[in-house]
């Protein structure tokens, strides 16, 4: 039983309550977003659990402590929403740690909460844009494509098994470890080390995908007519003779560029390629 | 008039499916086209657009707070014309490209709108009210869905009233087919912004070399995707277990690095 208490992944009976429901409420952080404070109005709901439990009457605070924590979390916050409820777990462990003791500097709460946003969303972007999503896509759209029903359960059941471990498995470790558990993991170089198996298998499969779903076929050539008759030359089979599916992976990487390097936005590269792709089609080069 | 209604349930339903639940990407085109395909009665047809428009909006992502690309009124409108009018299924996957782009426009006006219920938020944070803050976020959401997706149910009403008419029929028949051809022929390139734009949020000079082994893999040696996605699990494994005294110090070396790109 000890040895159970002991486990990262022990709630007692009060904590399990709040635990769920904080992670419920994070969960649903998208659902109510505006423009100023982004995801802030279902965050501070989401604090809303803690705050009750731990700043109670029952536990010898006012309404006015409430108060305070309820205004300090209120605000912006924006975040990965599949990583929404490891941080709202681990800054209301913070929220219970502060009830508890008074000396605890609660400036600091509000400093993890600014300083995790970014490198947390970092790594839930590569984790699940960058690898559950492609490789999701990879597994079904094939089966989708064909008719079957398949396609859309694959997708389903490939991508939520992981992030429902994120979603749910992992705040509970974020609340019994709180602050600690993030500094001792950074320390062990287990989640760099993650982030960055995640960003080399999404990688690869993004190379082969490349080659499958951008589809770039010159038109262009010409008919030699010789004397032993007439002789077909075309731009894209010899490119594929010589470096296949070399087209495709030129194109995405120039796009890269393009939003990278010139920040152009998405729309108007969108607008130059439908453009591009009238111009040539009506000069027959594409 | 049914039609329109159904699809705009339908849509609400995937958007708050997707995010009532913590991401569960219920909104990404290969579902939206197979709800809408199922309520139209084809499904058959919903999966594969699904599948067809899961591919073109790769790049639909929002990080950040910015959508470029609305995949779902895209989906939904495209899957819409197929079976309700049935458009040509390649022409309507290549007009749920401006369609996409079109409906993106609605999005931040909605967004912009729900600011306003801000400072309710704050002056029940003042009161410490947990039960009226959990009470307006639900008001939130039910508005902010039945906002998001109007433009749908608008569109679909116009296809679905046209249906008699054959007005959106003779509009697209009377499209030139050169450019018909050329948003078909657009459709082949616009995945390689999908995959640019998850590449930005991974890309480093370090790692890029997976990418290339990724299309060496795939374009010389025809290994489909799944298996190529196989050799890098392995690879991980491979170098978790010989190779990573020097993982973590490259990480961190990654982090710093100049990129590939800049000038």
């Amino acid at each position: 039983m000890s040895e159970k208490k002991n486990s990262l992944l022990y709630l007692d009976s009060v904590d399990k309550k709040v635990v769920n429901e904080t992670i419920w409420r994070a969960a649903r952080v998208n659902t109510a977003f505006n423009y100023e404070t982004m995801q802030g109005v279902a965050f501070v709901n989401s604090m809303a659990p803690v705050i009750e439990e731990y700043y109670s009457d029952a536990r010898g605070h006012s309404k006015q402590d409430r108060i305070t924590a309820y205004l300090r979390e209120d605000g912006f916050f924006n975040i990965t929403p599949q990583v929404a409820p490891f941080l709202a777990c681990l800054i209301a462990s913070m929220e219970k740690e502060a009830s508890m003791n008074p000396d605890y500097d609660v400036a600091s709460i509000n400093g993890v909460r600014a300083a995790l946003m970014g490198p947390l969303s970092g790594i839930g972007d590569s984790l699940f844009w960058g690898s559950f999503k492609i490789l999701s896509t990879g597994l079904a759209v094939g089966y989708s494509l064909q008719g079957s029903i398949l396609g859309p359960i694959i997708y389903f059941v490939s991508y939520n098994i992981p992030s429902a471990i994120v979603r749910h498995v992992l705040p509970i470790m974020a609340w019994n470890g709180g602050s600690q558990f993030l500094r001792s993991a950074a320390e062990t170089g287990i989640i760099p080390l993650i982030t960055q198996y995640a960003t080399i298998v999404g990688l690869m499969t993004m190379g082969a995908m490349t080659t499958s779903f951008v589809n770039i076929n010159i038109k262009l050539g010409y008919t030699y007519s010789g004397p032993d008759g007439d002789i077909a030359f075309n731009v894209q089979s010899l490119i594929d003779s010589i470096v296949p599916k070399i087209l495709p992976v030129l194109f995405t990487l120039w796009m890269l560029n393009l939003i990278r390097v010139k920040h152009a936005k998405p729309w108007q590269i969108i607008l130059g390629i439908i453009l591009c792709s009238v111009i040539g089609v009506v000069l027959h080069v594409l | 008039m049914l039609n329109a209604l159904l699809v705009y349930i339908v849509v609400i339903f995937s958007n708050l499916a997707n995010t009532w639940f913590g991401y569960t990407f219920l909104s990404q085109p290969i579902f939206v086209g197979t709800f809408v395909g199922a309520v139209l009665g084809d499904i058959t047809t919903g999966i594969t657009l699904g599948g067809s428009l899961e591919l073109l909006f790769l790049g639909a992502i929002n990080i950040g707070a910015t959508m470029p690309q609305d995949s779902v009124a895209g989906t939904a409108i495209a899957t819409a014309m197929v079976i309700l009018l049935g458009v040509d299924q390649e022409a309507a996957v290549a007009l749920a490209v401006p369609v996409a782009l079109l409906g993106a426009q609605w999005a931040p006006v909605v967004l912009t709108l729900e600011s306003f219920f801000n400072p309710r938020v704050t002056a029940l944070c003042e009161q410490a009210e947990p039960k009226k803050l959990h009470a307006l976020q639900y008001l939130i959401i039910a508005v902010h869905n039945m906002a998001a997706s109007i433009h749908v149910l608008l569109g679909v009403a116009l296809i679905a009233a046209s249906g008699n008419s054959g007005a959106v029929e003779q509009f697209i028949a009377s499209l030139p087919q050169w450019l018909m051809t050329g948003l078909s022929t657009a459709t082949g390139f616009i995945p390689a912004i999908g995959i640019a734009l998850i590449l930005n949020i991974i890309w480093s000079n370090k790692t890029a070399v997976f990418y290339w082994l990724g299309w060496f893999l795939a374009a010389y040696l025809g290994i489909p995707m799944l298996g190529v996605a196989a050799a890098g699990v392995l690879y991980c494994l491979v170098n978790y277990n010989f190779g990573r005294t020097a993982a973590p110090a490259t990480v961190k070396a990654a982090g710093g690095e100049e990129d590939l790109f800049d000038e």
